[in-house]
């Protein structure tokens, strides 16, 4: 029987990070499904209910913070894990986010991909 | 009364009185019947009426008709007939018989036949009897004059009381009686009187001899018919002998006439009979009438001598009299003074007899007298009181009881006064008036007791005062009077007084009705010979009470003498100290000997030095010239061993007509110093005023807003800037909450932890950013430092604030920060792309490497690592400059925390060969209050520095950290290069990397050292080394023990 894969959608506005994250999570066995910006975010959230979300904050059009406000407005989307993933280091949107209730708050640059999968993995086990 | 000729001493017997008035009127009615019968017996020829007629001669009809108009005369004026107009017709009557009397008497003596009644008739009567008729005789004419006069005056009396009337009423008796005894013996002559007369009838001779009698006694006590009626011895006599007088002889004429007739004797013998028998019946009744009168006048002789003896005894007896008698007559004249009287008067009797009683009297007294001798003529005998005045001037008072006496006559004849000198009696009187009058009025008790103790006087003062009635204090004896406590010394006394006779000013008390005690004070004298004591007394129960005030007031005002903390003497104008306190002689050090005797300038050689002796004498003048006076001067104590500054305050007053000063004096050194210090204070005070002038003036324009406010967030003031800042005006504000003004704008936990710390429980200042918003509420941000000021028992007393509009500050700092938040973004971003492709280059998924690609991609990673740092530190900086890094201490536990480093950084210590040691065990287990984060980079730090500057092989590293003076104080200590001392105070700089730094390592930035300074100096501790270029260095690194200081801030250090 093949195994359900745990699904994973990055939100990520660099063209470049956001290829490598998906490469390196599909290669580690996750349905991968990506969005540029907040708004494609959310129809994507909606449309395919991933298991958990990697967050970027800066994007244009709709930024993570929104994306992140409208989700937990949703009764699914109140409830999915969330790693906001940023370059941001910025106490203010931590505290905001972490209001919201994501489970992380990751400066990208302080991260390896490796250490990054583990932690998504080690939260979906919970 | 009519008669006052007569006197009235001689009574009347009004019995005999009316008797005659009867006889009189009944003779008048005689007369009258007679005068009618003859006219009748005329007219009508009555044979009867002649027959009784017929030995006389019939009166001649006129002369009836006078005999009936006499009667009527008399009959008319009786006395009793009181209308006027009967007595006039009575006057009348007797008018018409006096002009027939008249006009027959002119008949003859005319010679004329003249038949008057003829004439008279002739116009009445009938022929008849005219032949017949008569002429009246002389003697009825005359006796007809007589009467008619008579009747026409009969009620006039002259002033002596002589009656016409009467005498004229005689001389007609007298002629009837000679007419009978013409009859008697028969001698014409008396009867007819003239040949050409008629014989007069003699029942005309009787009836006339009877109405004469009744003319007399028509007023029988009046004129000397008087004699007749009186009841004396004369009207007894009179009444008697009178009628015996001409009754008797015509009656023994009479019976010897008709002894003669019938032939009994001879002519010679009747005559001699008569004679004999006259002689007798004469000397009988002379012989009587000598045996009455010698009766009368033994009689009057015995009353003369009894009298004469009365009037010796009387006049013995008045002289004898305490009174004095005197008589004066009707003009006042004295005519007999006793001589008690005229002694009393000054006089001797001979003196006043003669003179006019109004000599006794003064002016006044003499009206007194003259209206009493009105009151005596009128018969008045009050007695009255008068004053007299003696011959020798001096005035007596008498009480005059007069008598007034009238003559026979009824006429004021003088008054005889009895008169007593009541001078003495008066004085007396006078004085007993005085007396009693002084003993009611005196307002002192005035009582008279007898030597058994009752009172036996006592007078309205008495009763007054001790509230007793009269019959209370006079049937007690008067020492239950007494007060109990007093009874034995005034029984004492009262001994006392018996004995000596008198008792001076002895005091005791009395118990009053209403119970109340006073005091009195006697004084007494006993008379021996009455056996009575005076006494009087006086309540000196106020002055005993006023004697126990003063006696208090003088305990008071000793008292206030003595402990008056300070000096008191009173000084006498004329020198001495009559009075001075005890303070006086302790200061002074003088005894109370020599203060009493000492002379003013005494006093002034011991108490006060040569220069200001002129001082104390100026005071005491102006205290003596207006009254009072002050002074502060020197004064010499304890004998002149010491001195002191003394202030006196002076007064003058009067006592008795002297003038004293009295002077308190008090030692005012300790104020003088006081005032002293007080004056330095003072300047020292105007100057810290200045300062705070200064100071204030400052904080006025000092830019940021300083504000001040009490413990309740109130606020007392707030400077220029604050205005400006807020834009409320200070006046706006002060008493009002700053939160109220202009805060508000944070959340509710910001402002519990700001009160938190500055109150509640940490006092601590606050410090901090707050949004507040001005008076048009624009919202602005400030830099707020809010300090509590604590008093002495920890308590707030007021919070100081100073706050710094940073709103640009900040906007330009978000801009930094958002800049350096982005840029530092922007930067990762590439850096981000860099590492994690190269990481999936590493993959083996991706494909093998070559050794060479794995150089490269090495390479690459150590390029982005070290961006990466670059980014991170320049990112803390920007931070840690623009203070946003918060600093949250917490209790720290400072070993594990230094263990945990040393556990990071073991693997780079190994890789350059050092060894890291931490001496736990001799360090003494310690929480502190200090951020771990912060803390754990600064250890961090100073750690990596030791190790990269370690000289290569094999280096030691040793950290440790211990107590220093209330720090916790660590200490890293290294074998490293060192720093070059010119470096050395450069090394906590940005950027900063002393150059034997560069040649061991390239890649340090410089902010190692910079950040630790600014994480600890921001944390309230110390930094600071010791480095010998070449040796090594030793780093130390100090927090309070008291913690870290707490930051507010929103920015965690990027690690």
């Amino acid at each position: 029987m093949p195994k359900v894969l745990d699904k994973v959608l990055i939100v990520e506005d660099e063209q470049a990070l956001l290829a490598v994250l998906a490469k390196k999570f599909t290669i580690e066995k996750f349905k991968v499904f990506e969005a540029p910006n907040g708004q494609i975010g959310l129809e994507q959230a909606f449309q395919h209910h991933p298991d958990i979300i990697l967050l970027d904050i800066l994007m244009p059009i709709m930024d993570g913070m929104t994306m992140l406000n409208k989700l937990r407005q949703d009764p699914w989307g109140k409830s999915v894990p969330i790693i906001m993933l940023t370059n941001l280091s910025d106490e203010k949107k931590e505290a905001e986010a972490a209001k919201e209730g994501c489970y992380d708050y990751f400066i990208k640059s302080d991260w390896n991909i490796d250490d990054l999968v583990k932690k998504v993995k080690s939260k979906l086990k919970q | 009364m009519e008669g006052t000729k007569y006197s009235p001493y001689m009574p009347i017997d009004s019995r005999i009185v009316s008797s005659m008035k009867v006889f009189s009127e009944a003779s008048s009615i005689l007369i009258f019947v007679v005068g009618a019968l003859v006219l009748v017996s005329w007219n009508l020829k009555i044979a009867i009426l002649t027959s009784i007629f017929h030995n006389f001669s019939l009166m001649a009809p006129h002369s009836a008709l006078g005999a009936m108009f006499l009667g009527l005369a008399l009959w008319l004026q009786q006395e009793k007939r009181s209308k006027r107009w009967v007595r006039n017709l009575g006057r009348g009557c007797a008018l018409f018989v006096f002009i027939l009397g008249i006009i027959s008497f002119a008949g003859y003596v005319l010679g004329n036949n003249f038949f008057a009644g003829e004439l008279f008739f002739r116009l009445v009567a009938t022929s008849n009897w005219v032949v017949n008729l008569g002429k009246m005789s002389l003697g009825g004419a005359i006796v007809f004059i007589f009467f008619g006069l008579a009747l026409l005056f009969l009620d006039f009396e002259t002033k002596r009381g002589v009656r016409p009337a009467q005498v004229m009423a005689i001389m007609g008796g007298f002629i009837s009686l000679v007419a009978l005894v013409g009859y008697i013996h028969n001698v014409p002559s008396f009867v007819q009187g003239v040949a050409v007369s008629p014989a007069v009838p003699l029942y005309t001779v009787i009836v006339f001899f009877i109405f004469h009698l009744g003319i007399l006694f028509a007023h029988p006590d009046r004129g000397f018919t008087r004699v007749l009626v009186m009841r004396s011895f004369a009207g007894k006599m009179s009444r008697i002998f009178l009628p015996t007088m001409f009754i008797i002889p015509p009656i023994i004429g009479w019976l010897v006439e008709y002894g003669k007739y019938i032939g009994l004797y001879t002519l010679g013998f009747n005559v001699g009979l008569e004679t004999i028998l006259n002689i007798f019946t004469l000397s009988a009744v002379v012989t009587a009438g000598i045996g009455l009168l010698k009766k009368q006048e033994e009689y009057k002789t015995k009353v003369d001598v009894d009298l004469l003896r009365k009037e010796g005894r009387f006049h013995n007896l008045v002289d004898i009299m305490d009174e004095g008698i005197a008589v004066q007559d009707e003009k006042g004249i004295i005519s007999f003074i006793n001589n008690r009287g005229s002694a009393v008067l000054g006089y001797k009797p001979e003196e006043l007899i003669g003179k006019s009683a109004t000599i006794l009297f003064d002016e006044e007294n003499q009206k007194i007298y003259r209206e009493q001798m009105v009151k005596r003529r009128k018969g008045e005998r009050a007695s009255y009181e008068i004053v007299g005045l003696r011959k020798d001037g001096l005035k007596i008072n008498a009480i005059v009881s007069p008598t007034p006496l009238f003559d026979e006559k009824g006429d004021f004849a003088g008054s005889m006064a009895v008169f007593t000198d009541i001078t003495e009696r008066k004085k007396a009187e006078f004085e007993r008036e005085q007396f009693f009058n002084f003993f009611n009025l005196s307002s002192d008790i005035m009582v008279i007791a007898d030597p058994n103790g009752a009172f036996k006087k006592v007078n309205l003062a008495c009763l007054k005062i001790l509230g007793y009635s009269e019959a209370d204090l006079l049937t007690k004896p008067f020492i239950d009077f007494v007060y109990p406590e007093d009874k034995q010394a005034t029984l004492d006394e009262m001994a006392r007084q018996i004995k000596v006779g008198s008792s001076l000013n002895f005091e005791n008390r009395f118990i009053c009705k209403d119970g109340r005690v006073l005091w009195l004070s006697w004084i007494a004298t006993y008379d021996k010979d009455k056996g009575i004591t005076y006494a009087t007394a006086r309540d000196i129960t106020k002055q005993k009470q006023l004697v126990l005030e003063l006696k208090n007031e003088r305990v008071i005002s000793d008292a206030i003498m003595e402990t008056f903390p300070g000096t008191f003497a009173m000084i006498s104008q004329r020198g001495g100290t009559p009075r001075w306190n005890k303070n006086l002689e302790i200061v002074t050090g003088r005894t109370s000997e020599e203060i009493s005797t000492m002379s003013n300038e005494q006093a002034l050689e011991w108490f006060y030095t040569k220069e200001n002796r002129v001082k104390i004498i100026e005071a005491m003048e102006k205290t003596f010239r207006e009254g009072s006076a002050q002074l502060e001067v020197e004064h010499l104590l304890n004998r002149g061993r010491s001195h002191a500054i003394y202030f006196f305050n002076a007064a003058r007053i009067e006592l008795n007509k002297e003038l004293y000063i009295v002077v308190w004096g008090m030692d005012i050194s300790k104020i003088k110093k006081a005032e002293e210090d007080i004056k330095k204070e003072k300047e020292k005070v105007d100057l810290l005023a200045k300062d705070l002038e200064k100071f204030k003036l400052a904080v006025d324009n000092e830019s940021d807003h300083v504000m001040i406010t009490d413990k309740d967030g109130a606020i007392l003031y707030v400077n220029k800037a604050g205005e400006e800042i807020t834009g409320y005006m200070s006046a706006e504000v002060i008493g009002k909450n700053a939160g109220d003004l202009w805060g508000g704008n944070m959340s509710k936990e910001y402002y519990e932890k700001l009160w938190t710390v500055i109150d509640d429980i940490q006092k601590q200042p606050f410090v901090g950013e707050i949004i507040n918003h001005r008076k048009n509420g624009q919202p602005y941000t400030a830099e707020v430092r809010i300090a509590p000021v604590l008093d002495k028992n920890n308590q707030v007393q007021f919070f100081v604030g100073v706050e710094r509009d940073i709103t640009k500050l900040k906007e330009a700092e978000q801009m930094k920060t958002d800049f350096i938040s982005f840029a530092s973004h922007q930067l990762r971003t590439p850096l981000t792309a860099i590492k994690w492709n190269t990481e999936m280059l590493r993959d083996v998924k991706s494909g093998e490497l070559t050794v060479e690609q794995k150089r490269y991609l090495n390479e690459i990673e150590n390029g982005e690592k070290r961006m990466a740092d670059l980014i991170k530190s320049l990112l803390n900086i920007s931070r840690l400059e623009a203070q946003k890094i918060k600093i949250e201490p917490k209790p720290t536990d400072i070993a594990s925390l230094i263990s945990s480093v040393i556990s990071e950084v073991n693997s780079v210590a190994n890789a350059r060969n050092c060894a890291i040691i931490f001496n736990e065990s001799d360090q003494p287990a310690s929480l502190i209050d200090a951020d771990p984060v912060l803390l754990k980079q600064v250890i961090l730090n100073l750690l990596n520095n030791a190790i990269h500057y370690s000289k290569s092989r094999k280096c030691k590293i040793e950290i440790g950290f211990k107590e220093v003076e209330g720090h916790c104080q660590i200490d890293v200590k290294d074998e490293g290069i060192g720093i070059p001392s010119k470096d050395q105070d450069k090394v906590f700089s940005k950027f900063f990397r002393a150059d034997n730094a560069v040649k061991v390592s390239t890649e340090g930035i410089g902010l190692g050292l910079y950040i630790v300074k600014l994480i600890i100096e921001t944390g309230g501790g110390k930094v600071w080394f010791e480095s010998t270029e070449g040796k090594g260095s030793v780093f130390h690194v100090a927090i309070p023990t008291s913690g870290m200081k707490r930051v507010v801030g929103d920015k965690e250090l990027s690690i």
